[in-house]
């Protein structure tokens, strides 16, 4: 029992103990005597404590503290937010990475060129695929002979065709022959200067 | 209620607010500082070690989640530290626990110097080995209670008991050696 006597001195000891050691106080002589001691020696030690000088080192603090950086700022912001709002959050920016790679993918996928791309520089042949031809089809005959589609299809279904660079006659032979020669094409012919 | 100010300020210095932290560091340093002068015996190292106990407190505040109260978090942080520190001393300071004391000048020429018995006190307490001044220091003027002071030391509630029963053992047999007779 005497060894609570220093907390029973400070009042920190649980409120069962406090009665538990007041009700042994009232029968004990020795320990009365005992906390009388006790009691005197924690005011000497609480005074020597409070004369203990202490330095203010706030300016220290400040110079190497600055102002937290913009990463510690974060985890402070992520740490204080609750985990609902985290998950939140987390979904949400998933949900927009998948939209980005989709329309990344969209754009930058299969080459697809309308027919006002800029990079084409004229029309120089004019193709009738095949009713039943697909677009897939198709796109393998123009990437075959380097053109792309730059005009229609028209009502009849005929397309205008240019390339990277204006062709000379001989290569725009070259590639009418070929064309000629795909079981998709119905037709192919040079239509002028594009 | 007091540590709900105190967990207030965590939170806003959790979010950087340099203000919240000096109104912390007023309330928090001294007594963080008068335990690391107590336990370690030097001025110097107490505050080098109570600088880095409030920087950790300023980086860890956004981490804190409010578990312990905030004081027993910055004891534990305080404790960590001050003990790191004296690991490689702790061998030397538990042989002097069982030291007499016979090369301290307790003559009463050098005693009379010591007017105050306060000033007495105070010499006594640096007589002892660190484990005893902490336990002294912790119930006496921090406060802490048997629970707090078993949680914060690692050790069985008991263990806390029978160090408080030797340190107060040591100290009256170094105030007695000293002439004050009070604590024999």
């Amino acid at each position: 029992m005497d060894l609570l006597l220093p907390w029973y001195v400070e009042g920190t000891l649980s409120p069962r103990e406090m009665e538990e050691v007041r009700r042994h106080l009232e029968e004990c002589a020795l320990c009365r005597e005992e906390l009388e001691r006790i009691s005197r020696e924690a005011e000497l030690i609480r005074g020597v404590e409070e004369g203990v000088e202490v330095p203010w080192t706030l300016g220290e603090l400040d110079v190497e503290t600055g102002s937290q950086g913009w990463w510690d700022r974060l985890k402070a912001w992520v740490a204080a937010r609750p985990g609902d709002f985290l998950v939140g959050v987390a979904l949400q920016t998933a949900l927009c990475l998948v939209l980005a790679f989709l329309v990344f993918s969209s754009l930058h996928g299969k080459r697809y060129v309308t027919l006002s791309s800029p990079m084409v520089k004229g029309a120089q042949v004019v193709v009738v695929f095949h009713g039943k031809v697909r677009e897939e089809e198709m796109r393998k005959v123009l990437l075959e002979v380097g053109a792309t589609i730059v005009g229609g299809p028209s009502p009849q279904g005929a397309y205008k065709l240019g390339f990277s660079r204006p062709l000379t006659r001989e290569e725009l032979e070259r590639v009418l022959e070929k064309l000629r020669t795909r079981p998709e094409v119905k037709f192919a012919a040079r239509c002028g200067k594009g | 209620m007091e540590s709900g100010r105190h967990l207030e300020l965590i939170r806003r210095i959790g979010a950087g607010d340099k203000k919240a932290f000096e109104v912390l560091y007023g309330d928090i340093y001294p007594r963080v500082y008068r335990y690391l002068r107590r336990v370690l015996g030097d001025p110097e190292m107490a505050r080098e070690l109570g600088n880095e106990v409030m920087m950790e407190v300023w980086r860890g505040a956004g981490s804190f989640r409010g578990e312990a109260r905030v004081l027993t978090w910055i004891w534990g942080i305080a404790r960590k530290k001050v003990w790191r520190f004296l690991r490689g001393a702790e061998r030397e300071f538990s042989e002097l626990e069982e030291w007499d004391g016979a090369h301290e000048d307790y003559s009463p020429h050098h005693m009379a110097q010591i007017q105050d018995l306060k000033e007495k006190m105070a010499w006594a307490l640096g007589r002892l080995s660190p484990k005893h001044r902490e336990v002294l220091h912790l119930a006496y003027y921090q406060g802490l209670s048997l629970e707090e002071m078993s949680s914060l030391l690692d050790v069985p509630v008991n263990t806390v008991k029978t160090r408080m029963f030797y340190a107060r053992k040591k100290l009256g047999e170094v105030l007695k050696k000293m002439g004050v007779v009070e604590h024999g």
